[in-house]
C-alpha cells in the first residue's frame, strides 16, 4: 500500500497536538476536583456554613464551593470561602470583582501566613465611602504550597498562568482559592482589630488545608 | 457572383436529412441539445468535483487532526462569542472572510502552482518549496500547546494560524504562501486585545452612549440627563449596559467594511473612507436606538424591552443591506463620473462622441445624485440610445459597403464586357 508519507507526517504532529491539548484540559478539571472541608470552629470562632450565592458561582464558571461565616464572642464576624480552582475562569480576582462592586483598592500587602517558611497570601483593603473591608487571599495546591499572585488577565499575568497551568498539567497540582474578609469597624481606625481577626482565621483554614492535602503538619 | 452561389449550402445528395428543417424543428432541436449540453456539463462537472475530491483524499490525514486541534480552542473562545453584547462578536466571521479572500484567487494560485510544478519538471535543480521546512508548522503547535497551559484565547488563534501557514508552507512552498499572505494576515484579527483594554473600550462605549443619547434626546425637545450609565428621564432611568454600548456591532460593522475593501480590492483611500462612512452610519443608527429606548422606556416599556432585545445579527443584516446599497449607488457614481472624465479627456484631444451620444449620456450624469435604481434606468435608456446609434451606423455603413461592392461590381462587369469584345474584335 502506497501511505500518504507526508500527510500523515503533518497529520500526525497535529494529532499529537490535539491529543496533548485535550490531556490538558483534562488535568484542568482534575485541578479543580479537590474541595477540603473548612474547620467547624476555631478556638473562640465558631463556623456557621454560608454557601456562596449562585450567581458568584455562575460568573466563576460553577465550580466546586464553600463558604463559612464565623463568629467570636464579641460578634465579630469573619467570612471565609474556598473555591476549588479548575479552569482559569474560577480565578477570578479581587482586585478586579471587588473594585467591579463599586469599592477601590486602596492598600495591598503580601507577607507569610503563619511566619517565616509558611504559605504566602495577598491582603487588601477595599474601601466604598466610609465602609472598609479587609481580604486575604491565596491559592493553595494539594501539597501545601501557596501563591498569592493573580491569574486572571490574560497578558499581564502570563507567567503567573503558566505557573499554574504548569502546575495542573505537569504535576498534577490540585489547588483552592481562599478568600477571608471582613468588615473593618468604624472606631476601628487603623483596622488592626479585624487584622487579628482575619489573621486567626487565614491561620486555622491554611493549616487544616495543608493537613487535609498530604498530611505534612 | 460568387457569393451568392456560395451563401446556399449544397445538401448531400442520398443523405437521409435532405429537407429543409422548418424554424420551428431548428427552434426545438436547438433547445434540445442545450439541455443536453447542460445536463451533460452539471454530470461532467460533478464527476469532475467529484475526481477532484477523491484525489485530494489524502487531505484527510490533515484535516481531522486540525478539526480535533481546534475544537477546544473554538470552545474555548465561544465564551468571547455567544455573550450578549461581547465586544468580539465579529470574530467568527474572520474565518469565513479570509476563505473567501483565498477562494478569489484560486485562479493566480493555480497559476501559480502549475508554474511552480512545470519549473520543478524542468529544472536540474529542486526549487526552494519548504517541503523540509517544519519550522512554522512546529511554532503553530508550541505556540498552541503554550495557550493549552495558559489558557489565553489569543494563543490558540495565534498557534491555529502558524498551524495553517505551516501546512500550506510544507505543501504548496512560499510563493503560494506569499499569495495568500492577506487572508492569512485577516487572521490575526482572531487573536484578542488584552482584556483589560476591552473592558476599557466597553466602558467608554457606555459612557459615549449614554451622553450621545441624551444629546439626541435634547435636540427632539425631550429633556434628558445623562449620569454615569444612565439616562434618566423623569423618574424613569435606562441603564446602558454592555449590550447597549453598540460596540459589538460597530466592530461588527467596520470588520465588514474592511473586508468588503479587500475582497473588492478597493483603493486605499476608497477604503479609508468606506470603514470611516460605516462607522459612521452605525453609530448614528445606535445612538438613534438607544435614544428611541430611553424614550420608550417611559411612554411604552414593552416596545423599549422588544427594541432592546433586537438580535445584533439582525441589525448587522439591516446596516449592511442599508450600507450595500450606498456602496453601489457610490460606485455607480464613481463609474459615471470616470466616464465624463474620460470624455473631457477626448472633447480635448479633439475626438469627440457624436452629439447623440453626448445628449444621451447628458441626463445620466445629471441623474446621478437620484439614487441607484434611477441611474440603473437611464444606464439602460442610454445603452439602448448608443445602440440604436451604432446600429444606425452600422446600417448605413452596411448599405453603402453594398452599394459601394455594387458599383465595384458594376465596373468589373463592364470591363469584362469591353475585354470580351475586344477580344472577339482581336480574334
Amino acid at each position: 500500500m502506497n501511505l500518504p508519507t507526508p500527510f500523515l507526517k503533518v497529520g500526525s504532529i497535529i494529532a499529537v497536538a490535539a491529543a496533548l491539548g485535550t490531556f490538558s484540559s483534562y488535568r484542568f478539571v482534575h485541578a479543580g476536583q479537590w474541595l477540603p472541608p473548612m474547620p467547624d470552629s476555631v478556638g473562640q470562632w465558631t463556623g456557621v456554613e454560608a454557601p456562596l450565592p449562585q450567581n458568584t458561582l455562575a460568573i466563576l464558571g460553577n465550580p466546586m464551593a464553600a463558604g463559612r461565616d464565623y463568629t467570636n464572642p464579641f460578634g465579630e464576624i469573619v467570612r471565609a470561602s474556598l473555591v476549588s480552582a479548575g479552569p482559569f475562569e474560577n480565578y477570578h480576582d479581587p482586585t478586579v470583582c471587588v473594585t467591579g462592586g463599586g469599592f477601590s483598592l486602596s492598600a495591598k500587602k503580601t507577607f507569610h501566613i503563619d511566619g517565616p517558611g509558611s504559605g504566602e497570601c495577598r491582603a487588601m483593603v477595599f474601601r466604598h465611602g466610609d465602609y472598609r473591608i479587609i481580604m486575604y487571599y491565596w491559592q493553595q495546591n494539594r501539597d501545601g504550597s501557596t501563591s498569592p499572585e493573580a491569574r486572571m488577565g490574560n497578558y499581564r499575568d502570563i507567567l503567573a498562568r503558566l505557573q499554574t497551568g504548569y502546575g495542573a498539567v505537569v504535576q498534577g497540582h490540585q489547588t483552592v482559592l481562599v478568600r477571608i474578609y471582613a468588615s473593618i469597624a468604624e472606631d476601628d481606625t487603623d483596622g488592626v482589630q479585624a487584622q487579628r481577626n482575619i489573621d486567626d482565621i487565614a491561620r486555622a483554614i491554611y493549616h487544616s488545608l495543608k493537613k487535609n492535602g498530604t498530611g505534612k503538619e | 457572383m460568387t457569393t451568392s452561389s456560395q451563401a446556399i449550402p449544397s445538401t448531400p445528395s442520398g443523405g437521409p436529412d435532405t429537407s429543409p428543417a422548418t424554424p420551428q424543428d431548428q427552434s426545438t432541436s436547438q433547445k434540445a441539445d442545450k439541455s443536453s449540453l447542460r445536463s451533460q456539463d452539471f454530470a461532467s462537472q460533478a464527476r469532475q468535483a467529484l475526481t477532484f475530491l477523491w484525489a485530494q483524499r489524502n487531505w484527510l490525514f490533515v484535516i481531522i487532526p486540525f478539526a480535533f486541534a481546534c475544537w477546544l480552542p473554538m470552545q474555548y473562545s465561544y465564551r468571547n462569542w455567544g455573550e450578549a453584547g461581547a465586544p468580539l462578536a465579529f470574530q467568527p466571521l474572520v474565518p469565513i472572510g479570509a476563505a473567501l479572500l483565498a477562494w478569489r484567487q484560486r485562479e493566480r494560485l493555480q497559476t501559480i502552482w502549475r508554474r511552480q510544478q512545470a519549473a520543478e519538471a524542468t529544472a536540474s535543480t529542486k526549487r526552494k518549496t519548504g517541503k523540509d521546512n517544519m519550522l512554522l508548522l512546529i511554532a503553530g503547535i508550541l505556540v498552541l500547546l503554550f495557550g493549552h497551559l495558559v489558557h489565553v484565547d489569543s494563543f490558540f488563534a495565534l498557534g491555529l494560524l502558524l498551524l495553517v501557514a505551516g501546512i500550506i508552507l510544507y505543501f504548496y512552498g512560499s510563493a503560494i504562501l506569499k499569495t495568500l499572505v492577506v487572508p492569512l494576515l485577516l487572521l490575526v484579527l482572531m487573536v484578542n486585545p488584552p482584556d483589560s483594554v476591552l473592558t476599557h473600550t466597553v466602558d467608554s462605549a457606555e459612557h459615549a452612549t449614554t451622553l450621545a443619547a441624551s444629546a439626541v434626546l435634547g435636540v427632539f425637545g425631550v429633556h434628558a440627563t445623562a449620569t454615569e450609565r444612565f439616562i434618566t428621564l423623569g423618574d424613569h432611568a435606562l441603564e446602558v449596559t454592555t449590550p447597549l454600548s453598540g460596540l459589538n456591532l460597530l466592530l461588527v460593522m467596520v470588520f465588514l467594511a474592511f473586508w468588503y475593501n479587500l475582497f473588492t480590492r478597493r483603493s486605499i483611500l476608497f477604503g479609508a473612507f468606506w470603514i470611516v462612512f460605516t462607522a459612521g452610519v452605525t453609530i448614528l443608527f445606535h445612538v438613534l436606538r438607544i435614544a428611541i429606548l430611553a424614550r420608550t422606556n417611559v411612554s411604552s416599556p414593552e416596545f423599549e424591552q422588544f427594541l432592546a432585545g433586537i438580535n445584533l445579527w439582525f441589525l448587522v443584516v439591516t446596516l449592511s443591506v442599508i450600507l450595500l446599497y450606498v456602496a453601489q449607488a457610490f460606485q455607480l457614481l464613481m463609474l459615471r463620473f470616470a466616464v465624463l472624465e474620460q470624455q473631457r479627456s477626448r472633447q480635448k484631444a479633439g475626438n469627440t462622441l457624436t452629439g447623440k451620444v453626448d445628449k444621451a449620456l447628458d441626463p445620466v450624469f445629471r441623474a446621478s445624485g437620484k439614487g441607484v435604481e434611477h441611474i440603473a434606468s437611464r444606464q439602460r435608456v442610454v445603452s439602448k440610445g448608443i445602440d440604436r446609434i451604432f446600429v444606425k451606423l452600422g446600417s448605413r455603413l452596411s448599405a453603402q459597403q453594398r452599394k459601394l461592392s455594387k458599383n465595384i461590381d458594376s465596373l468589373f462587369v463592364k470591363k469584362k464586357r469591353r475585354g470580351s469584345s475586344g477580344h472577339r474584335s482581336g480574334r
